[in-house]
């Protein structure tokens, strides 16, 4: 698979705070990768990195194949666009305004595709607004513009819903996934809003302490979330035999316990382990949203 | 970095504190001239006693440079800064400029708008204010020369002013530091000033028994390592160096940009350095 993102074993300390540790994480090409992470989780230290607000403590990263401490990651992030916690737009200037200047910091020869790209951004229309006259929706679509203006492969998003209205997340995420799809660029998505992420996401990865916890593509994810029937059996090693004999779609949580992916008939169920010399202990029914799984990964009883 | 200093450019003359800035320049210098005007006018009379170039250009060609020292801080630090505060030198350093080159892009345009307003102050005294009142003492060559001094003394001093904005971060928190130092660095100018050119001997003293001026050793004045210390830091410092613009002094011109030089060299490789290790958010 190839990675428009990964890092490997990064690290990055304030002081004696480790905002990173030992972090590894793969963004495949043209994925809307969700990073989830509760609040100073490492969402955004890991973000100021790879946009080299900040410098590494250890490990590195590597965006295009490009390393970090090769000189030439400054060519690969100009295939980057970023809008980093807040929306990085002047805010003394017009939308239209705001986006000649990172024109005319990309070094394009003219500003032909201003319109476009104020018109994709549902913008077109602010006229001589300053970008302080707009609501929070309109400044995040005019960051998304900025970060936009030059033809970015990889978008990178840090909570790019947050504080918005209803219309507003539903106006960004429209966006995210036009870009995505009519445009093939690559989105990493940092966000604690895990419904809207489970809109949008094609992979996941989830961080804790600064370390990733687990990466999963939404595909998986929707296999070990989907809803099955938990059953807690006294041998594992037994029930594994009849769920194979039988052909049912099972997977083993741990040495007690398994999740059924299928309509079973208890009673068929419970003598065919009879069979086996192993009792069927529990059954119930079992639907994981991505919050409970989160929480399952992280632990969530540490963090009440 | 010619991107960063053309998008720098078109931002200047955008920028509110750069048009302030401009206006406060010129209005400055109209502000002198006609004032001069009108009170020479007033008591022409009395000025002719006392000062035969009262009202002239010469004593005021200048000194409204004092005023403007006390300008460029605000400009520079609510130019440089207004990057932190909108959060758009991010949008630099992720489509890949280099830190330094993000540094000199502003320094070089702090400067070329700082000397827009001193340019346009001097241009107004010259055309507006000799046509007005006239100028008796000052030659061509003196006002080339101390053009060319001033604009080379505030080159120095905005590079001071954007290495702190640049480390500061805060638009507030620069403009206030450097007026804060601004003020400090020209009352230590003139506190200098004053030591140094005090006399070693006053002589006002009347003895009546022999009839005779007497000289009385200054108690305070400076000699040896001490005079050569407060001497070094006066020559150093920009503030002093407008100071002596002010008073038009073109006796230590050479020397004194020659030091403007290496606060220039100085303040850019350290607010550089510095730069380049920050953490930005």
């Amino acid at each position: 698979m190839e990675y428009v993102l990964e890092t490997n074993s990064l690290c990055k300390y304030y002081k004696n705070f480790k905002a990173l540790n030992n972090l590894s994480m793969h963004v495949p090409k043209g994925s809307i990768y969700g990073f989830v992470g509760r609040n100073g989780a490492g969402k955004t230290t890991l973000i100021r990195l790879i946009c080299g607000l900040q410098k590494t403590t250890s490990g590195s990263f590597e965006i295009y194949g490009i390393t970090n401490e090769n000189p030439d990651i400054l060519k690969s992030r100009r295939r980057m666009g970023a809008v980093v916690e807040t929306p990085s737009i002047y805010m003394n200037m017009t939308a239209e305004e705001n986006l000649k200047e990172q024109f005319r910091i990309l070094g394009m020869p003219s500003f032909d595709g201003v319109k476009d790209l104020l018109k994709l951004v549902g913008l077109e229309n602010t006229g001589k607004k300053n970008a302080k006259n707009f609501s929070l929706g309109m400044r995040q679509r005019l960051g998304i513009a900025v970060a936009l203006a030059g033809d970015p492969d990889f978008l990178v998003l840090d909570e790019p819903v947050n504080g918005l209205d209803p219309q507003g997340i539903v106006e960004i995420r429209e966006l995210i996934l036009k870009l995505n799809r009519e445009r093939q660029i690559t989105v990493l998505i940092s966000s604690h809003i895990l419904d809207e992420l489970s809109r949008l996401a094609t992979h996941y990865g989830f961080i804790d302490g600064g370390h990733m916890v687990k990466e999963i593509s939404a595909v998986e994810l929707e296999q070990v979330c989907r809803k099955c029937m938990r059953v807690t059996v006294s041998d594992i090693t037994a029930f594994s035999r009849v769920m194979d004999r039988l052909n049912l779609e099972y997977s083993v949580v741990d040495d007690r316990t398994a999740d059924i992916f299928a309509q079973i008939n208890v009673s068929e169920l419970t003598f065919a382990l009879r069979d086996q010399n192993c009792e069927l202990i529990t059954v119930s029914e079992h639907d994981e949203s991505l919050e409970s799984y989160f929480i399952n990964l992280i632990g969530g009883g540490k963090h009440e | 970095m010619n991107k960063l200093i053309s998008a720098n450019f078109a931002r200047l003359f955008k920028n509110g504190a750069f048009i302030l800035y401009m206006i406060f320049s010129g209005g400055l210098s109209l502000v002198m001239i006609f004032m001069r005007y009108v009170e020479y006018h007033k008591h022409m009379e009395y000025y002719n006693n006392i000062d035969p170039t009262y009202h002239t250009m010469d004593s005021i060609a200048f000194i409204g440079l004092l005023y403007l020292l006390f300008a460029v801080p605000v400009f520079v630090g609510n130019f440089v800064c207004t990057e932190y505060s909108d959060g758009t030198i991010r949008n630099k350093l992720i489509v890949g400029h280099k830190r330094i080159d993000i540094y000199l892009a502003n320094l070089i345009v702090c400067t070329a708008g700082t000397l827009m307003g001193i340019l346009l102050h001097l241009l107004i005294n010259f055309t507006l204010g000799i046509a007005l009142c006239g100028i008796e003492e000052l030659t061509v060559s003196e006002i080339l020369k101390l053009t060319l001094f001033g604009l080379i003394a505030f080159i120095s001093l905005t590079a001071i002013m954007v290495m702190v904005s640049m480390l500061v971060k805060s638009k507030a928190g620069a403009s206030v530091t450097t007026l804060i130092a601004t003020f400090i660095m020209f009352f230590v100018a003139i506190s200098l000033n004053n030591t140094l050119t005090a006399p070693e001997y006053y002589e006002n003293s009347f003895n009546p028994e022999t009839m005779e001026t007497e000289t009385i050793k200054n108690p305070n004045y400076l000699t040896g390592t001490k005079r050569k210390v407060y001497q070094t830091i006066y020559d150093v410092m920009p503030s002093s160096h407008t100071y002596e613009l002010a008073m038009t002094s073109t006796e230590n011109v050479g020397k004194f940009a020659g030091y403007d030089g290496i606060i220039l060299v100085v303040t850019t490789a350290l607010g550089i350095i510095l730069f380049r290790k920050k953490d930005l958010k």
